[in-house]
């Protein structure tokens, strides 16, 4: 009696699991089906089955043949990339030092970190395009990249990560005579690979997804970034859902197949970034 | 001394970078926006010095009230139902014993999580137009006429949250599912024999073991939310009635459309200086426990 | 005249050959104008660039509305404005604080050939910076608010007049809704009307109209937004149609327009910029019905059309001024641009310079001449810094007004709403 009882609440939680999963998922479904149909067939009300009934790729080789897609995708790999770097650079001496250095001012650098988690970059836009024009920055990928290389939680998750490792390994190398550079780079840098990794993930996924300042901040339609730019889509071409939903496809495949890719990572750095030492 | 000196200058050297570009594209346009608070500056370039004008002006702003007010219940709508639903589809995913399925299954909430956000409102704006949209193919089994979700007086506000919640919710599974592996299934098995059911054992095992996380969920959450801008830039552009005015959006307005870039910092400062209150707040709540302990 | 239409038709053609013998001087140019304006635009940049071989238009079309303004403004502020931009006169006067203009001074346009003459009074004086002879832009084109008809359908219903026009439909509101009662016996299950009543901009171009047409206003120093019940009518008028059925709840651009081409619906209410593509489809025998293009409906006792317009602007900088030899050549552009306006004429636009307008060909070119004399009743937004087109008024109605008029609140809350943001924002 008790066996079946569980095995039909085991089925019912697995059914309500698939279901549950699937309306999460369908809309993806729903935006690559719709990619997949010729405007003709979106049109057709009667034939709103999410496997089309004719497959055409005309919207792709529409958008990356005749549209600015193909410059706009570029803008965002280069940025995306140049921004994920950087952050890495940046991050991990920072890192380092607030965590294995003790050195004056360290405590109040420290606090500015954690606060600047708090400002609404949305309220800087304006002091920041100013800025930037004034650095003749506006329209280059230069100025889409710096404002976002500054990462508080990237330090903080290395920070985190360099109070764990055993104090004897940077003190046994200090007595060898190493150089904190060089401790970095030969004893800490090989051990965290892997935070690295996770971390390099969610800053491109971050970067390639930052749609209000590279859409405030480049005024040329050749500069935007494909997170931009596709939301100017429906607004030049008129409406053309199927069309619309192929480039909204499009800009999110590089941020998908990573995840498909790098899941375990991807799963490691959210959890470092909210603080869970998984 | 010599060595104190030394590390202390190596440490700098080690920082550097992160503190000019901390310096020159945080301090800098926040000082910038401190000083612009002060003045009727427009929105570019700098007008007269004008104190506390501005603050005295936010007081008086009905709008403002509103937008606080509103954003206040976007952030109701979304970080319950994601901190709900968070934890549900987490521990249905944690009774998966097959490792591929469950990263499939986590793989169909955590998906939407990492979509540009100019992808998720066009997914939903396309779901949800007039004749064509899946979503008024179900409408329209119980009304007549298709409903204009982003321009609805009741609807608006919590299509939006809707959405929010759907493009969130991934990353709370995420954290929910972490803390649900840190808990002992022995702790569980003890409880059977005890003859616990499956309410019992979520109430007195579960609910108290994963607070940890619930309240990090929440904190995380709550700093996100209040930012909300994007979705509703893209979606409602406020309306329609204001109903869909969030504070951030109503910055977005004072600068980029009524030109009064000196009150829109001084709206600006504000929401900086609320968020950090709400943070430091949550910051005491989550220290009264202290999550390596429960591992 | 045709001869000129001919040249220019030409000039489309060759000039795809365009060579560059000696230094050009390279005039940045922005616009906002897609479809088939935006290729309209590109044809006759090419044309010009053949014409005038010293000087290469570079030219970019960016997204239309709030973005274009900010875009200009923010360019503008750090020296990497554009050398010429579209503007919408409608803004002039809540743009004029920014200093985003060079004013333009009328001796500079007559060395172009354009003078004041050339152009209706009302759009000339609209342009003014000021009395001493200083423009803020030059006027391009005057883009309204047409009424396309299914005439068929019209026919049919017995609402054509021996010329063939449909003003059987003025009068008043009763009598309009009277005659959308015999059209709607003929359109069936599909309204009317199209006209897409979920957007402000729709709704306003047409309902200022009305509110023009009844006696009323939008704004005066004294009483405010909305002063009188005028725009309540209006507003109830229109949300009458939706409840009568004669026009979609809601309804949005794309089956709109889609309704009115594929001759299910009988009117469709819309820019006049949609004629070209109306009769591209009836040349290419694609539009299942014999098409016009006619003034709105005269629904009070006089008849009024709002008219836009775009301009060309020359943009200022503190920063980085425009040179001297690309001002001229600027100038240039604005003078040619006047006097080939009629090529633009075909994107379905009234036009603001009268020697073209009076042309016999405009005059009779199809099927625009249905509201050719529209330049007589036509009006511009009060000259008050909070109108204009992507400014905070449309900010406000985007707000009220599409819910007033399909119902999702009362027409009283909706203009009540508006009138108390407008007059807190004034």
């Amino acid at each position: 009696m008790k066996k079946t009882d569980i095995t039909i609440s085991w089925f019912l939680l697995g059914l309500l699991t698939l279901i549950t999963a699937y309306i999460f998922i369908f809309p993806m479904l729903w935006g690559i089906s719709t990619s997949l149909k010729s405007e003709v067939e979106f049109l057709d009300v009667e034939s709103w089955g999410i496997i089309p009934d004719n497959i055409t790729f005309e919207h792709f080789v529409y958008m990356f043949t005749k549209s600015s897609m193909m410059t706009w995708y570029i803008n965002s790999m280069m940025t995306s990339v140049g921004v994920t770097l950087l952050v890495i650079i940046i991050s991990m001496p920072c890192g380092y030092a607030l965590s294995q250095i003790q050195f004056t001012g360290k405590n109040f650098i420290f606090v500015c970190v954690v606060l600047s988690i708090m400002v609404p970059g949305t309220a800087l836009v304006i002091a920041l395009f100013i800025f930037v024009a004034e650095l003749r920055l506006i329209n280059t990928w230069t100025g889409i990249i710096l404002p976002q290389v500054i990462s508080p939680v990237c330090v903080i998750v290395y920070k985190q990560f360099f109070d764990q490792v055993p104090k004897e390994l940077r003190e046994a190398s200090l007595i060898d005579g190493a150089s904190e550079f060089q401790i970095l780079l030969r004893v800490y840098m090989p051990l965290n690979w892997g935070i690295t990794a996770a971390l390099a993930l969610v800053t491109f996924i971050g970067a390639w997804n930052n749609f209000f300042w590279p859409f405030i901040m480049t005024t040329k339609t050749e500069m935007y970034t494909i997170t931009a730019g596709m939301s100017q889509v429906d607004e030049a071409w008129g409406v053309k859902n199927a069309y619309m939903m192929a480039v909204a496809m499009a800009a999110s495949l590089p941020v998908v197949l990573a995840y498909i890719i790098f899941q375990r990572r991807i799963t490691q750095a959210i959890m470092l970034t909210s603080g869970i030492k998984g | 001394m010599n060595r104190n000196i030394q590390s202390n200058l190596t440490a700098w050297v080690l920082i550097f970078p992160f503190v000019f570009f901390f310096t020159v594209f945080l301090i800098y346009p926040f000082a910038y926006t401190v000083v612009h608070s002060f003045t009727d500056s427009p929105l570019i370039g700098w007008g007269n010095w004008v104190g506390l004008e501005n603050y005295q002006k936010i007081l008086k702003d009905k709008l403002f009230g509103k937008s606080i007010y509103q954003t206040f219940i976007f952030v109701v709508w979304t970080v319950i139902p994601n901190t709900v639903l968070g934890l549900a589809i987490a521990m249905m995913i944690h009774r998966i014993q097959s490792t591929i399925y469950a990263a499939i299954i986590l793989g169909c909430f955590f998906i939407p999580h990492i979509l540009p956000v100019t992808v998720v409102t066009d997914l939903w704006t396309s779901m949800t137009s007039n004749d064509l949209g899946i979503i008024q193919w179900i409408v329209k089994m119980f009304q007549d006429d298709p409903i204009p979700f982003f321009r609805h007086k009741v609807w608006a506000m919590p299509s939006v949250a809707l959405i929010t919640v759907w493009w969130t919710v991934g990353f709370n599974v995420l954290l929910f599912l972490a803390g649900l592996k840190m808990i002992n299934p022995e702790i569980y098995e003890a409880s059977e024999i005890d003859g616990a059911n499956r309410w019992h054992k979520f109430r007195f095992i579960t609910w108290p073991l994963i607070w940890p996380i619930t309240a990090l969920v929440l904190t995380l959450q709550l700093i996100f939310q209040l930012k909300i801008f994007d979705q509703m830039f893209l979606l409602t552009g406020g309306g329609p009635y204001n109903k869909t005015m969030v504070v951030l959006y109503h910055v977005y307005k004072q600068s980029f459309m009524m030109n009064k870039g000196g009150y829109a910092s001084a709206i600006a400062l504000l929401i900086f200086l609320f968020i950090i209150f709400v943070s430091v707040a949550n910051y005491y709540m989550l220290r009264a426990v202290d999550l390596d302990k429960q591992r | 005249m045709k001869k000129i239409i001919l040249s220019i038709f030409a000039s489309i053609i060759l000039s795809v050959t365009s060579f560059s013998a000696f230094a050009k001087t390279e005039v940045i140019w922005w616009d906002l104008l897609g479809g088939g304006d935006g290729v309209r635009m590109s044809q006759m940049i090419d044309a010009f660039e053949k014409e005038n071989p010293d000087i290469d238009i570079v030219n970019s079309t960016l997204e239309w509305g709030p973005p274009y303004y900010a875009k200009l403004q923010t360019s503008a502020a750090i020296g990497e404005q554009p050398d010429i931009a579209i503007y919408h006169i409608s803004r002039y006067q809540m743009a004029k604080g920014t200093n985003i203009f060079s004013p333009i001074s009328v001796d500079e346009l007559a060395s172009v050939g354009v003078t004041a003459d050339q152009y209706y009074e009302p759009i000339w004086n609209k342009a003014k910076a000021d009395d001493d002879g200083y423009l803020f832009g030059l006027p391009l084109d005057n883009p309204l608010y047409v009424m396309h008809i299914n005439l068929d359908m019209f026919e049919e219903a017995g609402l054509l007049d021996e010329n063939g026009h449909p003003t059987a439909l003025n009068g008043d509101f009763d009598n309009f809704m009277a005659q959308m009662e015999k059209l709607k016996a003929i359109t069936g299950d599909t309204p009317p009307i199209s006209f897409v009543n979920s957007s402000q901009y729709a709704i306003y171009w047409w309902m200022l109209s009305i509110i023009y047409q009844i006696g009323g206003e939008i704004w005066n120093p004294d009483d405010g937004y909305c002063p009188g019940d005028q725009c309540e009518k209006s507003m109830q008028f229109l949300a009458d149609l939706v409840d009568k059925g004669y026009m979609n709840r809601n309804a949005d651009g794309a089956t709109e327009q889609g309704n009115f081409v594929s001759g299910k619906s009988a009117i469709y209410i819309d820019g006049g910029w949609n004629t070209p593509t109306h009769v591209d489809l009836a040349r290419k025998n694609e539009l299942p019905f014999k098409y016009g293009a006619f003034k709105i409906p005269q629904l009070g006792p006089t008849m009024a059309a709002m008219l836009h317009s775009h301009t060309f602007i020359i943009p200022h900088s503190d920063v980085d001024p425009i040179s001297d030899e690309k001002r001229a050549a600027v100038l240039r552009i604005m003078g040619w641009f006047s006097k080939n306006s009629l090529y633009w004429a075909t994107a379905g636009h009234y036009l603001p310079h009268r020697p073209t307008v009076e042309s016999p060909f405009f005059q009779n070119m199809w099927p625009n001449s249905g509201y050719a004399d529209v330049g007589e009743v036509g009006f511009f937004e009060p000259n008050h810094p909070i109108f204009g087109i992507a400014g905070p008024s449309y900010d406000v109605m985007g707000n009220w007004f599409p819910g007033g008029v399909n119902g999702d609140i009362s027409v009283e809350e909706a203009i009540q709403g508006a009138r108390e943001e407008m007059n807190a924002m004034m």
